[in-house]
């Protein structure tokens, strides 16, 4: 009995697990554990004979299997190199007896399980088989035991055989997966660099665009920076802060305040003149009364007077303005009003106030003069009676209504402040365009002050903190 | 009180009036009488009969009215309290020139202690009679009438408002041409009163005209005229750059320094105050105060007067004519007036705004004044806050200066620079160090006190070579 060979052309890496029984033969066989979650290893060469061990238990057929969540879907990786032999389960023969595949005898290659209706037939011919089986049966246990060593050899050489196909096929499987992951690899590669390329490239365009355009904006701006300076320099020095015009302006307001200057020296020389004159104008006036009151000092042509002394060139000027003068006559003296040192003066009346004498008081102690007169105080009272008009003399000429008229427009006339009664007071006239007057408007036309300006409120320059 | 109050009531109209008057002479004096003739319920009898009587009585009346409204608020508010404003209106409206101006009289009085009494004043309708009283011929009634307006003006700007809504400028503005001196007071004060309050009522003041005819004011031989007319071209002037634009070009700045010059005391006052409000404004408008030789009496005054709040205005002045430029700076510092302020300033005597006002103007002259022998008397005597301003100016200029150098060190300023003290990392500290890079060191080190001593001690350790 040779151990199974490993049959060629079997696929590479791809262990297939035939299941193979063959009459009876599922005992012998068990299972390999497949690994959870990886492709199953199978066991390599289908084996007809032998068994990993003793244990009658029938081997479970295995048919095809239906693919697990293990294992996923089988995927054959070329034929098997028989196909599946399966085989219906031989009805098993009694325990330890039973019969086991038999090999064909010619032991030029073992190739597979014969199929069924090549196997010889256990037994011989009907005369001898009795002694053949009895002899059989003699050389069972030998048989057994060599089988089993047999077994037990192919078995651990299946093992040893079966780790190094399981190596050999998942270093293999591995290199594969390698390779692929490699070629993966690389075409991603591939293509990521071009698409990167690609992107960059436009976000190259794109920075160049900015960059020029940031070129070109600073280049203008930078232009303008140099046409804003000699402008706002030009502008200021001619408009704003024009040196020129301001020297002019002051030596205008210099030349201005000498004008005004003298003119108001003038103004107070002149008033001081006016003063004096009025004051000197005083004194003569009082001189002259003087003389008009002392008249009687001029000198005649027996008697000279005190001012014409003898000794004397010539006469004092109070000689000379006595003789001038006209006696003063003492009719319309001036009296001296009694109320001129009053608390107010009153220059409005000239004459002191008579309180209205309601009747005049009568003579004191005047003895009743003799003869039919009258009583003093009637003929006073007659004589000072107040006027009582007539009504025709009292009414005037003009009627009532006539004169009621005068009135009211006498009246309005008086009282008229306003010449836009109905319209407000403080701010109608701000829209009024503001008529020039005399005093402002020189000889070679109107002379500016910066009345626009006036409007303008600029409270930053302001010095008080009042509006 | 009790024995004229019956008095009053009598049938003879002089009596009463002679009763009236001697009441009125009696609250004039002293305010306990006028006190007491308000208790004595005398007033709303003077009202009631004065719409009756005649005008001799009338003016009695309003002359009581005057003499118990004049002490003080209280006594005003119970003058108006007796409804007395509606009468003294109604006489305002009398033909007699005198009884106007006695209602005038008492109106004024009235309005002159705060701005609610103003108030009722012209809630009486009193304005624009007395515009119409302005209008009068009689001199005293326009006096009065124009003192008045000006009392019920200067409290606040609704009331200048309706002041001027009366229309009440024009007339005013014409009268400034009266030659008499105490109508002229008057109207000035009036006019000045409107237009302190704002822009606007300082600009209708000047359009009407006023200028250049106020200036004429300004050599009046009366003080007070003058006063007031420089009081009104500083109200005027302080609002605006433009108005002050406007002053200059009228020739007002050339007015008022002539002003100041000629007169002494608190008259100055708001001429000194106007010269300093133009300069503050702008530095071209300075500049035209110094080319009007402002300055000159600026300094007089500073060091003539003795009172220490006109001394402490020449000051604020100064300092705001100075502050704008080195030009500035140097017109002030060239007039030699620095020496003076700061001697105001270290006075122990001086008021403390005096002192405030001069170290001000100190500070703003020194951080712009780069002329140097001006400087150069200051630092001697001036104390660190100050000295810290002259030395920053030393040091600005002297690295550019060779021949300032040569004069800073000829007239010993640098001897007195290196005896400052000064804390370490200060300002002072900062540029005394610029000075001194500006000199050879050895110059420096031949002022720094105390280098007699060490040359001294180098003689002593000197081993001569035999």
């Amino acid at each position: 009995m040779n151990p199974a060979p490993p049959s060629p052309g079997r696929s590479p890496g791809r262990l297939r697990r035939s299941a193979h029984t063959g009459p009876g033969a599922g005992g012998g066989r068990a299972a390999p554990q497949a690994p959870a979650g990886r492709a199953r290893k199978r066991l390599g060469p289908r084996q007809e004979g032998g068994r990993h061990h003793l244990s009658p238990s029938p081997a479970p057929h295995r048919q095809h299997r239906a693919p697990s969540p293990l294992t996923g879907p089988r995927r054959p990786l070329g034929p098997s190199p028989r196909g599946c032999l399966c085989r219906p389960r031989s009805p098993h023969g009694a325990g330890p007896g039973r019969g086991r595949p038999r090999l064909p005898a010619g032991g030029a290659g073992w190739y597979g399980p014969l199929p069924w209706w090549r196997r010889r037939r256990a037994g011989g011919g009907s005369g001898g088989s009795m002694a053949a089986l009895a002899r059989l049966r003699a050389r069972l246990p030998a048989l057994r035991e060599e089988c089993f060593r047999r077994n037990r050899c192919v078995d651990e050489d299946r093992k040893i055989k079966y780790k190094a196909a399981v190596k050999i096929q998942s270093w293999f499987r591995g290199c594969r997966v390698r390779a692929y992951l490699r070629h993966l690899n690389k075409m991603v590669i591939c293509i990521q660099k071009r698409w990167r390329g690609y992107q960059s490239r436009r976000y190259f365009r794109k920075i160049v665009k900015t960059a020029y355009f940031i070129m070109k904006m600073n280049f203008y701006n930078e232009m303008a920076v140099r046409i804003q300076k000699r402008w706002r320099g030009y502008y200021v020095r001619k408009y704003i802060h024009n040196y020129y015009a301001l020297k002019k302006y002051l030596e205008a307001v210099s030349v201005n305040n000498e004008i005004v200057r003298n003119e108001l020296q003038e103004y107070a020389e002149m008033n001081e003149k006016e003063k004096k004159k009025k004051d000197q104008e005083k004194k003569e006036k009082e001189k002259e009364y003087q003389a008009r009151k002392m008249h009687y000092l001029l000198s005649t042509e027996q008697i000279a007077g005190i001012y014409n002394s003898p000794f004397r060139k010539s006469p004092d000027p109070m000689e000379l303005l006595l003789r001038q003068s006209k006696p003063l006559s003492h009719r319309r003296q001036q009296v001296k009003s009694p109320f001129r040192d009053e608390l107010y003066d009153w220059p409005t009346c000239t004459r002191p106030p008579t309180f209205h004498a309601g009747e005049s008081l009568p003579p004191i102690g005047r003895q009743k003069p003799q003869g039919p007169f009258r009583d003093t105080a009637e003929v006073l009272r007659q004589r000072y009676m107040p006027l009582e008009p007539t009504l025709r003399v009292a009414a005037s000429i003009d009627s009532p209504l006539e004169k009621a008229r005068v009135e009211m427009k006498r009246g309005e006339w008086r009282n008229h402040i306003h010449d836009n009664e109905f319209l407000p007071f403080s701010s109608y006239h701000k829209n009024e365009k503001y008529d020039l007057s005399i005093h402002r408007s020189g000889k070679y036309g109107q002379e500016t002050y910066g009345i626009k300006h006036f409007r303008e409120v600029q409270p930053n320059k302001w010095v008080t903190g009042k509006l | 009180m009790s024995l004229l109050r019956p008095l009053l009531l009598d049938v003879v109209p002089t009596i009463q009036q002679t009763a009236a008057l001697a009441l009125g002479r009696l609250a004039n004096y002293n305010d306990d009488l006028a006190e007491a003739v308000v208790k004595g319920d005398i007033l709303p009898q003077l009202v009631c009969s004065l719409s009756e009587q005649n005008r001799f009585y009338k003016k009695a009346a309003a002359f009581v009215l005057r003499a118990v409204g004049k002490h003080s608020p209280q006594l005003a508010q119970a003058v108006v309290q007796c409804g007395a404003l509606e009468t003294l209106a109604i006489c305002l409206e009398d033909f007699d020139p005198g009884v106007k101006e006695a209602a005038a009289w008492a109106l004024g009085y009235i309005a002159r202690h705060n701005s609610e009494l103003s108030q009722a004043v012209v809630d009486a309708g009193a304005v624009p009679l007395l515009v119409l009283c302005i209008q009068e011929p009689e001199i005293a009634l326009k006096r009065i009438a124009a003192s008045t307006l000006s009392d019920i003006s200067k409290h606040s700007p609704e009331l200048a408002q309706t002041v001027v809504d009366a229309g009440a400028i024009a007339h005013l503005a014409q009268m400034i041409l009266n030659p008499d001196a105490k109508l002229k007071r008057q109207v000035l004060s009036a006019l000045s009163q409107i237009a302190k309050h704002s822009v606007d009522l300082a600009e209708l003041v000047v359009e009407a005209e006023i200028f250049p005819v106020v200036l004429t004011c300004l050599k009046d031989s009366d003080e007070y005229v003058k006063k007031n007319g420089a009081t009104l071209i500083r109200e005027i002037a302080k609002h605006t750059p433009e108005l002050s634009q406007f002053i200059v070009n009228a020739g007002g700045v050339a007015a008022v320094i002539d002003c100041i010059g000629s007169c002494r005391g608190t008259v100055r006052l708001p001429g000194i105050m106007m010269l300093g409000y133009v300069a503050a404004h702008s530095e071209n408008l300075s500049m035209a105060v110094i080319v009007s030789k402002g300055i000159p009496p600026l300094c007089t005054c500073l060091v003539e007067e003795q009172e220490d709040h006109i001394k402490a205005a020449a000051a604020w002045a100064l300092g705001q004519v100075g502050r704008h430029t080195p030009e500035h700076a140097r017109a002030v510092a060239v007039a030699n007036v620095l020496p003076t302020l700061l001697s105001m300033y270290m006075d122990t005597h001086s008021s403390e705004d005096l002192q405030v006002k001069t170290k001000r103007a100190l500070k703003n002259i020194l951080q712009k004044c780069t002329y140097l022998p001006a400087l150069e008397p200051l630092l001697h005597d001036a104390p660190p806050n100050i000295m810290k301003h002259i030395v920053g100016q030393f040091s600005k200029v002297l690295p550019h200066d060779s021949k300032a150098r040569r004069l800073f060190v000829t007239t010993g300023g640098l001897k007195k620079v290196q005896e400052i003290k000064a804390e370490p990392g200060s300002l002072l500290q900062e540029y005394i160090n610029t000075i001194n890079n500006c000199f050879p060191e050895e110059i420096v080190r031949y002022y720094s006190p105390g280098y007699s001593e060490i040359l001294l001690e180098r003689v002593e350790n000197y081993q001569p070579v035999l």
